[in-house]
């Protein structure tokens, strides 16, 4: 067995549940999320630099199944035409979510912009400092920051004051912190929105 | 529903990651990775195959004792160079030194450039099959067009029917767009020499300027003139020249995975007019001849000046309200009081004008206010926000838009500073971004006006809503 083919193996038996709640969490689908880390695992290994390195391998489909969720309405028009070759027929596409608990959470992340949930999932699920989902997403530091406090906002009218761990999400003008901004904040109902209007 | 449905913090990281915790895949793991293993084989030994089919023509050729040998530098071979005078064999061109520069995606795009039709040094064509075109506003026409192969080429290249596209172009910019950043899959395919590819579909009188896909509408081209150049992906992995009869070595990428060429295929342009929709200017009751109340005089507005953010904060004077102006107006019914420390809702609506069809930029999940005292701004929950959907207001249509409002003082740039307004006396204004994306006006005729929008896809006016000031009081 090639040595891609063990990484494979590997990559699946121990991640790919995790990799399925972490698209999950973008989708709000399980199915959309399966086939999301589905393709994602078939564009990792179908090359050859990532797909010898465990760690790297799973860094890799990590950011393809970001990027096919960001990239999400061709990604779902080309995944269409190949997903019987590369994902099983299965069960019924379940639409449902699979977590009862938070239905609540699921349906507020729903009214989310793609790169809005994206920002979300990056910083308070994945842990990425806003310099790390920037880069991720090809997007500047205050885009960021503006997605999160728009996304924030949205999630707050939804399910009331946020805590999380965060950093300062304040954007100001001139790139200068705004008047009064403080320091990390931990109730994101009340950070602060400067961006580009 | 746009209130909180729960009281106090609420742990996002840990309900995230609870989420994530709870997700069990539908199916088995063995399956997925035998259909992974599966693709990811046939995908390789597709690439493999390639190579080894175009290394079975080299040796064909020299075993032909054809003149062709082959070695690993790339050298030039388009055009073709006159035969050698020389009555001694030379070993005949048959690579190429370099693809041309690409025409990348940002070159596709909105507000880039018009695109030059690229050339046979792609080692393919692209041509559209119709002499001109002609759509009705609103409507699409099926476009036909082809790729054609250079018949000295063979070449393996990513699918370029996945992507297949087009631009169109107004004065020397493109002002509508399919084009989009993409890194999905799209099967290699093997295109032999001469292969003509037809790339037919539909073009829409629609201005996709929308590169990130973001917004579920977009507006629609104005009725004019424009130049139309159907694009296509062409992402070559490998290919092979055919000189005096006899194939070239295969070319392939030196690392087996960046391609010999990343770019587009791009048509000679061919003009494209978009007819004004008939229906849209055909009085709806010429019978009718009174004229309708509130209804315009012709099929565009001028908008006023518009406050800007700046305007609308703390310590700037009460903004000035809103009127039919802007095709839609933010009412408050009810003056209030709230006591200090305290909250309480707000009624307000959006109701759009009877005579105006507006679609804005969605932002009916916000909500904002600003409290003035003395005829200045004390508090203000505007923040500076941005959205990517859309939203339609029908003529006459009323949209709630109940606002909790509260004593606490923000002034720092939309959010609370932690202070409270003191008791007194106060009004109060409700605000709306008002971001139009398109509007029609309905004529004194009773008819509609077209959809008016601006030919870059930016928005016709950009500004905020601001309802008249109401009374309120902190007791």
């Amino acid at each position: 067995m090639a040595r891609w083919e063990d990484v494979l193996d590997e990559l699946v038996r121990t991640r790919r549940r995790a990799l399925v709640g972490y698209a999950y969490l973008l989708t709000g689908n399980v199915t959309e999320a399966e086939d999301l880390v589905q393709e994602a695992l078939f564009r990792t290994f179908r090359r050859g630099r990532a797909a010898t390195d465990f760690t790297l391998a799973e860094s890799y489909v990590r950011r393809a199944v970001l990027t096919g969720f960001v990239d999400g309405t061709r990604r779902r028009r080309r995944w269409e035409g190949v997903r019987h070759l590369l994902a099983p027929p299965g069960p019924p596409a379940r639409v449902e979510p699979a977590v009862d608990a938070h239905v609540d959470v699921v349906e507020a992340l729903a009214v989310l912009a793609p790169r809005e949930r994206a920002c979300v999932v990056l910083r308070y699920y994945c842990d990425l400092t806003v310099r790390d989902v920037a880069d991720r997403l090809s997007l500047s530091e205050g885009t960021v920051k503006r997605y999160l406090s728009d996304a924030n906002h949205k999630l707050a009218a939804r399910l009331g004051p946020l805590r999380a761990a965060d950093d300062d999400l304040t954007v100001t003008p001139s790139g200068t912190p705004a008047p009064g901004a403080q320091g990390p904040s931990t109730d994101l109902s009340t950070t602060v929105q400067r961006g580009a209007r | 529903m746009n209130r909180p449905t729960s009281r106090g913090p609420f742990d996002l990281d840990d309900a995230l990651r609870a989420i994530a915790d709870q997700v069990v895949p539908a199916r088995d793991d063995d399956d997925s990775a035998d259909r992974v293993r599966s693709g990811v084989r046939h995908a390789r030994r597709r690439r493999a195959a390639l190579a080894g089919a175009a290394a079975v023509l080299v040796v064909v050729a020299v075993g032909a004792g054809a003149s062709a040998v082959l070695g690993d530098d790339p050298r030039p071979v388009l055009p073709a160079p006159a035969p050698s005078p020389d009555p001694t064999p030379t070993p005949t061109p048959t690579s190429r030194a370099a693809f041309p520069a690409p025409v990348t995606t940002d070159a596709l795009l909105c507000r880039a450039p018009a695109p030059a039709a690229t050339g046979t040094d792609l080692l393919a064509t692209l041509t559209i099959d119709v002499p001109e075109v002609s759509v009705e506003s609103l409507r699409r026409v099926d476009v036909a067009a082809h790729l054609t192969v250079d018949d000295a080429a063979r070449v393996e290249v990513l699918d370029p029917l996945a992507d297949a596209g087009y631009v169109i172009t107004q004065d020397g910019v493109v002002v509508s767009s399919t084009m989009a950043y993409d890194d999905a899959v799209a099967s290699p395919v093997d295109l032999a020499e001469g292969a003509v590819v037809d790339i037919g579909g539909p073009v829409g009188s629609f201005a996709l300027c929308d590169p990130e896909r973001v917004a579920s509408h977009s507006p629609s081209l104005l009725p004019g003139d424009y130049e139309l150049a159907v694009v296509v992906p062409w992402v070559v992995s490998s290919y092979a020249l055919e000189r005096d009869g006899a194939w070239g070595a295969p070319v392939t990428a030196p690392d087996g995975d960046t391609p010999l060429h990343d770019g587009w295929l791009v048509s000679p342009a061919v003009p494209l007019t978009i007819e004004p929709d008939p229906g849209a200017q055909t009085p709806a009751a010429p019978e009718a001849p009174d004229a309708v109340p509130g209804a315009f005089p012709g099929p565009t507005t001028t908008f006023p000046a518009a406050p800007s953010y700046e305007d609308l904060q703390c310590g700037m004077p009460a903004p000035a309200p809103t009127g039919d102006e802007l095709l839609a107006r933010l009412e408050v019914p009810a003056s209030g009081g709230v006591a200090t420390g305290g909250e309480t809702t707000l009624p307000a609506r959006l109701v759009g004008l009877p005579t105006a069809r507006t679609e804005t930029v969605d932002f009916r999940w916000l909500r904002a206010y600003v409290v003035v005292r003395d005829g200045v701004i004390v508090s203000s929950t505007v923040p500076a926000t941005d959205s990517y959907d859309r939203a339609v207001l029908e003529p006459g249509a009323t949209l709630p838009l109940d606002h909790v409002v509260t004593t606490a003082e923000s002034c720092e740039w939309g959010t609370s500073s932690g202070a409270i307004l003191p008791p007194g006396r106060y009004t109060l204004q409700v605000v709306h971004p008002w971001m139009l994306a398109s509007y029609s006006l309905q004529q004194e005729d009773g008819s509609w006006g077209p959809e008016n929008v601006t030919p870059d896809g930016a928005t016709v006016y950009s500004g905020w809503l601001v309802s008249a000031p109401v009374p309120w009081t902190i007791s």
